[in-house]
């Protein structure tokens, strides 16, 4: 039987960057990736090969924002093997129905000033408002760097201007309270507080959403900061798109001495005495993990399908019923939609110009629109009588992921996994067919003609996939993208569960990383990261601890566009 | 000018109990109050003398659970003044389309037989549900009792017994989590947690709604206790109605020397050097406050409607658009029933007993379907294509409040204040007129006359009251009958805003009290207590402070049931 130091479930972005850590310190490391390619949701596609040959999709994840709040990037040095990351500005657009229009750019004055176009006093508040998230974001960024129950990491990660971040915000008792206030309250409540433009309410409503969850959903205002880290650090893609930043990783593992082995589907995880030893794969060959397996897939799959309930129950009798039944699932997830175009789309009622299409395009009329986007999927109902969504055209940054003069849509659209009504139908019993996928992108696809009228006659090719489709591609639990819902509940020391936080489990040198973990789904590399610190901390504390106080995170926020610069 | 030591604007429920407090310390007091009755959102009437003589309604309050949390009614001896409350049980009766319903007791062991005729996998986790909640409540009861910013009050309430509570639900630091983790969820996900099927989950849902957000909403899932409270301390109703309460207080008040006058709607804060002195009422007559002018209304109407600008800004600059721009309304109001009855309802479809006709009778039938209720509000939609609704049949307990053989009916609908896409017509603008509210109204009946089929042939008369109504009638902002939005983003220390939270204004001597201060809107007293306390303390710190170490709360839960 092959032996390595560490067997890693899933090769995910996560699961690479944890690797990339261990074999740093010196561990062999096995992944083991049950799709033919690696990379989970951050893979680049060729997936239209016959009827759109040369097009590169992105299937899952594509603007980067959170691996910009950690030293990933710089700390694996991941531009010498090959990763280059492509900055966006503006980095949003969203037209309305009345003409008017928000154009993000990175710059928090340019911003103002197309705000300001409409509504002065709206262009202030703005100003005020990123301000504001900026601080706080800036205080987050120790908590999304540790692991979030060790306060010693997190108090060696505060800096000298973090803290003074965190007491701008926080202030004085009332001001302490009004902080806590605004972590309690929704997107919606935020945003009437400070605006009055529909305009700019939307899109801001509808980045906020994007943590999965209706604007009105309290305790998740914090999605104010989707927006705020567009402006500092800033968003970005990888040039050939997210598959590039898998492959740097993959690159880095394997010139590590890392071996990552795809199609192999582990089925168990091996428990000897109380302790994880290793696992098994789909055709029955079984590997063993000297000091830890650690999976990239979520702690529900990997302790309700690959574990014997026996092993489980004796280490802790409650889990399983826990992770069963406490942990939450809003019913809402993406259905898919990616195109290859002959031109690019042309916002011909908003005074088009192409620099529209190199950030996020959002089709959010109204916060009430963004709402019943979120709010439809959770009563199971499909949100496709009046479509909004989020919309790429990667191949205005980055011309490369297609035939020359050639484009592709990326297209985002809420939906629930399971359908009301039609459990027991369709894919998986979840109520998808192919003939509703294609029939809701249809809808889809017109509501974005209507800003963009050029599309419909310029499409080469589509892919669909639905919800049920997405799921069974990932192995996400309910075609959950972030493993777990990101509603404050089960954040940070919440995630996914108080007794199983610290990337630690009951069951010895079992470890979690990835998406339901913090600091959570996205595309961040910090699950990866602070796991396998956790893992070197518990494996030679005091070495790692003393590196830890001296490393720090030195080198975060800035620093990747300083180097490419 | 007539002067008082203390002006009360409104006389609701609140202000009544925080007058008798300052009676009792010996101030006089003048309460002035909008409608031509007191009571505010607590009262009696026969809103139908001509169809309906004799039929006696209840237009908003009637299920009473958290003034049995604090010592009001035993503090003010109000049973001295005529008040006697009727115990419901059973406490909540809801059918369901399947032919299964949940019968629920003031027993929990009896509530758990109910169920287990169904699912015994779900009756035995009621009881650890229950449990669970009822120590919450047990713990927070002092914190209930206290104004929210002060700790030494706090600590003063806590007896070994809610000590206990706390500490069994906080444990170890993993327990602690889980509790904040319980805190933040929703009522849905809790639900979700603990049970599988949907007669249960489906009237805990509408209960925990109650609190008024879509059990979809996170940090909602303490609306649990709108249930548990119901076995422990219990779920009465004043004899004669809820206006029996405020009876009762207005008695307490007026032998007590105070003074309410009806039918003087407070049109100014009189303001002095930054201080509060006085209030004008409709048609120019001033009353004076010497030591202090206590709000019954809430703070976004006294600051923004009663107070000049300039007076504001000078004590707090950002005070008027924190208040007009901070404080979350999510639409959700109420449209409200009243019938008057030629027999009592009958549940032909679930083995009718007259016992389901004693507590809250909810017609939920799915979690989805509350979630719709509550929802579609929110987005300024009728939830009217199938409505779920709490009704009661006072008349069940209560013979006294209809002519002999009758009886009546109140049914709560909830529904959106500004109807979308109705802006600017209707009354106020919200989108309602009568035509409307009549529409829905038959709609709501209709689904109720589908369980109790023997309505409809049974309305003698009917009294509707649109959100837009119940609004103007209350004068709430926004129809909103909890004054502000009850959600944990404006509860505790954060109720109406931190900087108002402890029932002081930066407004010297002016003090807030009423549904928008902690803990909040229905019927308990808590608000109108705490207020009074906190002005006793800035009269009379160090007496006040003895005092009330002595007497903590010694008296709380239970007692007015064994003294009944």
């Amino acid at each position: 039987m092959q032996e390595y130091d560490v067997v890693i479930i899933g090769a995910g972005h996560n699961g690479l960057v944890c690797a990339a850590y261990l074999l740093k310190a010196g561990y062999s490391v096995l992944l083991l990736e049950k799709r033919s390619v690696p990379g989970g949701a951050a893979t680049t596609e060729e997936c239209l090969p016959q009827e759109a040959p040369g097009f590169k999709f992105n299937l899952c994840a594509i603007d980067h924002e959170f691996i910009h709040l950690g030293p990933v990037v710089q700390e694996l040095e991941l531009e010498k093997y090959g990763l280059e990351y492509l900055e966006c500005d503006p980095v949003v657009f969203c037209p309305h129905p009345d003409g008017k229009y928000f154009l993000g750019h990175k710059s928090l004055e340019k911003t103002c000033a197309g705000i300001a176009r409409y509504n002065e006093r709206d262009a202030k508040k703005y100003a005020e408002f990123t301000d504001y998230w900026q601080r706080a974001l800036g205080a987050m960024i120790p908590m999304f760097n540790a692991p979030p129950k060790s306060v010693l990491d997190i108090l060696g990660n505060y800096d000298v201007t973090k803290i003074k971040d965190l007491f701008s915000v926080i202030g004085s008792p009332n001001k302490t309270l009004d902080f806590v206030r605004n972590m309690l309250t929704s997107a919606e409540d935020l945003l009437n507080e400070w605006f009055d433009e529909e305009f700019l309410k939307a899109p801001l409503a509808r980045l906020a959403s994007e943590l999965g969850a209706p604007p009105s959903q309290k305790t998740i205002a914090i999605g104010a900061i989707m927006m705020a880290m567009r402006h500092n650090p800033g968003m970005a893609r990888p040039r050939g798109g997210t598959g590039a930043l898998v492959q740097a990783l993959v690159n880095l593992v394997i010139s590590k001495g890392g071996v990552i082995l795809t199609d192999q589907h582990v089925s168990k995880v091996l428990i000897d005495n109380g302790r994880a030893v290793g696992v098994r794969v789909a055709n029955g060959k079984e590997y063993r993990a000297k000091y830890g397996v650690i999976s990239n897939i979520d702690a529900k799959r990997v302790f309700l399908q690959l574990m014997d309930k026996s092993d489980v129950d004796a280490v802790d009798a409650e889990l399983r019923e826990r992770l069963e039944r406490r942990i939450v699932n809003n019913n809402e997830t993406i259905l898919k939609i990616d195109l290859a175009l002959d031109e690019v789309p042309r916002f011909e009622r908003y005074e088009h110009r192409n620099e529209y299409l190199i950030g996020s395009v959002l089709i959010a009329d109204s916060v009430a629109h963004v709402e019943q986007a979120h709010s439809k999927c959770t009563l199971g109902e499909i949100p496709d009588s009046d479509p909004s969504m989020y919309v790429v055209v990667p191949t205005v940054l980055d011309p490369s992921m297609a035939p020359p003069g050639k484009h592709t849509v990326w297209i985002e659209f809420f939906a629930p996994y399971q359908i009301a009504g039609a459990e027991g139908a369709g894919l998986n019993g979840t109520g998808w067919t192919d003939e509703l996928k294609n029939k809701v992108a249809d809808r889809v696809v017109d509501k974005l003609a209507e800003y963009a009228p050029n599309l419909k006659n310029s499409i080469i090719a589509r892919r669909v996939e639905s919800p049920a489709e997405l799921g069974e591609r990932l192995g996400a639990y309910k075609g959950n993208y972030y493993h777990v819902d990101m509603t404050l509940d089960q954040m940070v020391f919440f995630r996914p569960l108080p007794e199983i936080a610290n990337y630690k489990t009951p069951i010895e040198n079992l470890f979690l990383t990835g998406a339901g973990t913090h600091p959570g789904g996205s595309i961040s590399g910090m699950p990866g990261r602070n796991c396998a610190r956790v893992f070197l901390q518990s494996k030679h504390p005091i070495a790692q601890t003393l590196k830890d106080a001296r490393d720090s995170i030195k080198s975060t926020v800035e620093s990747v566009f300083g180097i490419n610069k | 000018m007539e002067a008082y030591d203390v002006v009360m604007i409104g006389a609701g429920h609140n202000g009544l109990v925080c007058a008798a407090y300052l009676l009792n310390a010996g101030y006089s007091v003048l309460l002035l109050e909008a409608r031509s009755l007191p009571g505010g959102g607590a009262t009696t009437e026969e809103l139908l003398p001509k169809e309906a003589p004799g039929f006696k309604f209840n237009p908003c309050a009637l299920d009473h659970l958290f003034i049995f949390l604090g010592s009001v009614i035993q503090e003010l001896e109000l049973h001295k003044y005529g008040l006697k409350y009727l115990l419901c049980d059973p406490v909540v009766f809801c059918p369901h389309p399947d032919g299964k319903y949940f019968l629920a007791h003031k027993s929990v062991e009896k509530t758990c037989l109910e169920i287990a005729r169904y699912n015994h996998r779900d009756a035995q986790k009621y009881s650890e549900y229950a449990n669970y909640w009822l120590r919450f409540v047990g713990s927070i009861i002092p914190y209930f009792n206290a104004p929210p910013k002060s700790i030494v009050d706090l600590v003063g309430n806590y007896d070994l017994k809610k000590l206990q509570d706390l500490f069994s639900l906080l444990g170890g630091p993993n327990q602690t989590l889980d509790l904040l983790r319980t805190m933040l969820t929703s009522p849905m996900d809790n639900l979700n947690e603990y049970f599988d099927s949907e007669f249960i989950k489906a009237p805990l849902a509408r209960l925990s709604a109650e609190i008024s957000a879509p059990p979809s909403q996170k940090a909602m899932s303490f609306g649990a206790m709108m249930m548990v409270m119901r076995h422990d301390p219990g779920m009465a109703r004043p004899q004669g109605g809820t206006g029996a309460l405020t009876d009762a207080l207005v008695n307490c008040v007026t032998s007590k020397g105070g003074v309410i006058l009806t039918n003087q709607r407070v049109e100014k804060v009189l303001i002095d050097n930054g201080k509060a002195v006085g209030v004008r009422v409709n048609g120019g007559k001033e009353y004076r406050a010497n030591k202090g002018v206590f709000s019954n209304i809430d703070a976004k109407r006294l600051f923004l409607q009663l107070v000049d600008a300039s007076d504001v800004d000078s004590a707090d600059a950002n005070l008027r658009e924190r208040l007009d721009r901070r404080i979350a309304d999510n639409n959700e109001s109420i449209l409200k029933i009243d019938l008057a009855l030629n027999e009592p309802l009958r549940f032909e479809h679930h083995e009718h007993r007259d016992e389901y006709l004693i507590g809250s009778i909810l017609i939920a039938d799915s979690v989805n379907h509350v979630e719709k209720a509550h929802s579609d509000c929110t987005q300024g939609k009728i939830p009217d294509d199938d409505p779920s609704m709490y009704l009661a049949m006072p008349t069940g307990l209560d013979p006294s409040m209809a002519p002999q053989g009758k009886h009546t009916a109140w049914i709560e609908f909830f529904a959106p204040y500004n109807i979308t896409g109705a802006e600017g017509t209707g009354l106020k603008g919200t989108g309602w007129t009568d035509e409307l509210k009549n529409k829905v109204a038959d709609r709501v009946v209709e689904k109720l006359a589908e369980y109790s089929p023997n309505l409809k042939h049974s309305i003698i008369a009917r009294h509707v009251e649109s959100p837009a109504e119940l609004g103007e009638r209350l004068g709430f902002f926004k129809g909103n009958y909890y004054h502000l939005d009850m959600t944990l983003d404006q509860m505790l220390c954060f109720r109406p805003l931190p900087e108002l939270a402890n029932y002081t204004t930066p407004i010297e001597n002016l003090y807030l009290t009423g549904a928008g201060t902690h803990p909040g809107g229905s019927i308990s007293g808590l608000p109108g207590r705490n207020c009074a306390r906190v002005f006793l303390h800035h009269e009379k710190p160090l007496q006040q402070t003895l005092k009330e170490a002595g007497n903590s709360i010694k008296s709380a839960i239970g007692s007015v049931f064994q003294g009944g």
